[in-house]
């Protein structure tokens, strides 16, 4: 039997704003076994980040199911959920606004340890148990003794995303959202991260959800690719299988819009023009059709459904077979 | 813009460059030049004795990572390093055959954006919020042409429309657009005056693939219509590939390896180069890990006495930390900075 870590059912967000409900996660289902990685690629405005923040119920699903280790955890108290936080950690997309520029690296990185209270002691004893644990949590990922009293404002972003990463591995959990840990990082630097997530992974057997707009990163680490467009799964395959053999257009597009770093005959026209429509009060249409190069009119009798294509390879078009 | 109507200037600089400018057959044309900032703290040496050549109609790439000096090269191209704290400590700089050094504030202004303009980063930033975007295109045409207000909002539209915007939209702010609208917005500023010179500093860095896509798909088809040159700041080597016609990367405030797009990407010299190209997820060609360069970049208010990356290189040597690499052709347009080079022997691992 596959052991399974996350399953998500259905869930749905909705904002509700004055123009109406922006749907920003509509019906997502998956399930991730654990050790894998996951990752949710799509456009700005697509829903991965939302979608990765209700798994952990930083924010509160409108419905769905979300189920972490065989328990459901969508509608358990908050307490019992700070609890399981410590199993379910999230990685921020932007080191230079998600640490508090105020506090030093090592109380950045203690932080989490007191407020879960994950050592025990007193006084003198807590304090020595909790700077031996951050200095080993800085030797983890690569972040230097002497930067111990350092404020963020004095790092470069590689070394803030290595803090961050020290916060979530602190609690020793099994899960991490790493929400595009890597975007605002440079070629040289993101390589370097991208590594040591890899290599913590294999060490202690994390599972990753990997939020991305790159698909050429995800290309590099993921298991099993989803893509996002306009709150819903359009696409989901194992690796491999997704970019050997697209099928939703919008994956086709998103594929083809990647600058590769050789030299190759000139590009054609974009396979697709226009931008991500609005995701509130969204018509009874497949969600592509604006943008769609092959739409037709059977595309517009409803959202099509997710449906498996080839063992593993799930997609949501009604022009695919 | 209204007040200055009202008083029937239209701020316009009458400023006769063609006396003053050389025949030349280099759009840019940047020799030895080395800016610094100083502050009473310290002196951050952002570009030190870089060459810069930009053939007529061509697009050169800059890259390099954030640091880099990339962005204050161009900056002191166009004379808009700010001073104080930056300073053009020495070099010569020629636009379209006019020696930028030379000019007088009121000249400097008039080639700057008729003559060479640039794209910013950060399209989100870059825009007045509280101006339309039509009366933002129209203040560079009116600083450079005598023509109404009117007219020059009808020719703002005109502009709107040859990026891909619905000129009906030119009174609306920038804040109604998206993140792509608005760095079309940016590039239709850039190209209000027509400028036969375009600098574009990371265009399509804050935007989604398929938006930066059609914004480079966009400028292409510009280029070509209007023969601009161009150069291309990023640091996406995917980008490059698609846009220029030569490279030039930069490290630490220095050019370490600048060549045509062939030479560079298929014939790679410089170690640092090789490591961009290591460190970079490709999509055609998975590997089960990704070599990135170790360290970091050396902090440029202090740089070492040798090669600057001498201390995150692989093959770096005792020789490398003593003085500084020159400069070394292997063909009439590939020249290389590192030492290893003096080794006739020695080889880099990329392409091999």
């Amino acid at each position: 039997m596959s052991d399974v870590i996350l399953e998500v059912k259905n869930l749905k967000k909705y904002f509700h704003t004055k123009k109406g409900n922006v749907h920003a996660v509509d019906n997502v289902s998956f399930s991730l076994e654990r050790g894998k990685t996951l990752g949710i690629v799509g456009e700005s405005g697509c829903g991965k980040s939302t979608t990765g923040r209700t798994i952990l119920r930083l924010i509160e699903p409108t419905s769905g199911e979300i189920h972490f280790e065989g328990k459901d955890i969508t509608r358990i108290p908050a307490k019992e959920m700070t609890r399981l936080r410590k199993d379910m950690q999230i990685i921020f997309q932007d080191p230079f606004s998600s640490l508090d520029p105020r506090m030093t690296v090592s109380q950045l990185i203690a932080e989490p340890l007191s407020y879960h209270k994950v050592l025990t002691g007193s006084g003198r004893e807590l304090a020595q148990k909790t700077e031996e644990l951050v200095l080993e949590l800085m030797g983890t990922v690569g972040l230097a003794e002497r930067l111990y009293n350092a404020y963020p404002h004095e790092l470069d972003g590689g070394r803030r995303q290595r803090i961050g990463i020290a916060r979530a591995l602190s609690l020793s959990p099994k899960l991490i959202v790493c929400d595009e840990p890597v975007s605002a990082l440079d070629v040289s630097i993101q390589a370097q991260i991208l590594n040591l997530l890899q290599d913590l992974q294999k060490e202690r057997g994390l599972t990753y959800i990997f939020i991305t707009h790159n698909l050429s990163v995800v290309n590099h680490f993921a298991d099993e690719i989803a893509v996002m467009y306009l709150g819903s799964i359009v696409e989901k395959a194992p690796v491999r299988e997704l970019f050997d053999n697209p099928l939703h257009p919008y994956t086709k597009a998103l594929l083809s819009a990647i600058p590769v770093p050789e030299i190759h005959e000139a590009r054609g026209e974009a396979l697709i023009q226009g931008e991500v429509v609005s995701p509130i009060n969204l018509p009874d249409e497949c969600r592509f059709c604006k943008r769609c190069p092959v739409c037709s009119e059977e595309c517009r009798q409803g959202v099509p459904a997710l449906r498996e294509v080839a063992p593993g390879h799930f997609v949501a078009c009604g022009k695919c077979s | 813009m209204k007040f200055k109507e009202k008083n029937g200037k239209s701020g316009r600089t009458n400023v006769d460059l063609n006396s003053i400018r050389e025949e030349s057959e280099w759009a840019v044309d940047a020799e030895d030049l080395v800016v610094h900032y100083v502050t009473s703290a310290e002196t951050v040496e952002a570009v030190n004795s870089i060459d810069l050549k930009l053939k007529k109609k061509r697009t050169l790439g800059l890259v390099g990572e954030t640091g880099a000096g990339k962005t204050t090269a161009m900056l002191a191209l166009m004379r808009m390093v700010p001073d104080p704290p930056g300073e053009i400590v020495r070099g010569r700089i020629c636009i379209n055959g006019l020696d930028m050094m030379q000019l007088t504030p009121a000249q400097l202004q008039s080639v700057r954006g008729s003559e060479i303009a640039m794209i910013f980063q950060d399209p989100m930033t870059s825009l007045n919020p509280v101006i339309t975007v039509g009366d933002q295109i129209a203040e560079s045409i009116l600083l450079h042409r005598d023509i109404s207000r009117a007219e020059a909002l009808k020719e703002a539209e005109g502009i709107l429309a040859t990026v891909g915007i619905d000129p009906r939209r030119s009174g609306e702010y920038p804040h109604q657009f998206s993140g792509g609208m608005r760095q079309r917005v940016g590039i239709a500023i850039a190209l209000a005056c027509n400028p036969s010179i375009l600098i574009a500093d990371e265009p399509t860095s804050a935007l989604d693939v398929t938006i930066q896509a059609q914004i480079l798909q966009m400028m292409r088809k510009l280029k070509e219509e209007n023969d601009t040159s161009m150069i291309l700041i990023t640091h996406d080597l995917g980008v490059v590939a698609e846009m220029c016609d030569d490279v030039a990367v930069m490290y630490a405030g220095r050019i370490v390896e600048y060549g045509t797009l062939k030479e560079v990407f298929n014939e790679t010299k410089h170690p640092y180069t090789e490591g961009l190209f290591n460190s970079l997820p490709n999509i055609r060609n998975r590997v089960d890990k990704l070599k990135p360069i170790p360290g970091l970049m050396p902090d440029p208010a202090n740089l070492p006495a040798g090669c600057a990356f001498a201390d995150r290189c692989a093959y770096a040597c005792d020789r490398c930390r003593k003085g500084i690499p020159e400069a070394r052709a292997f063909s009439a347009t590939h020249k290389v900075a590192c030492s290893a080079y003096e080794d006739p022997d020695f080889k880099i691992g990329r392409g091999q």
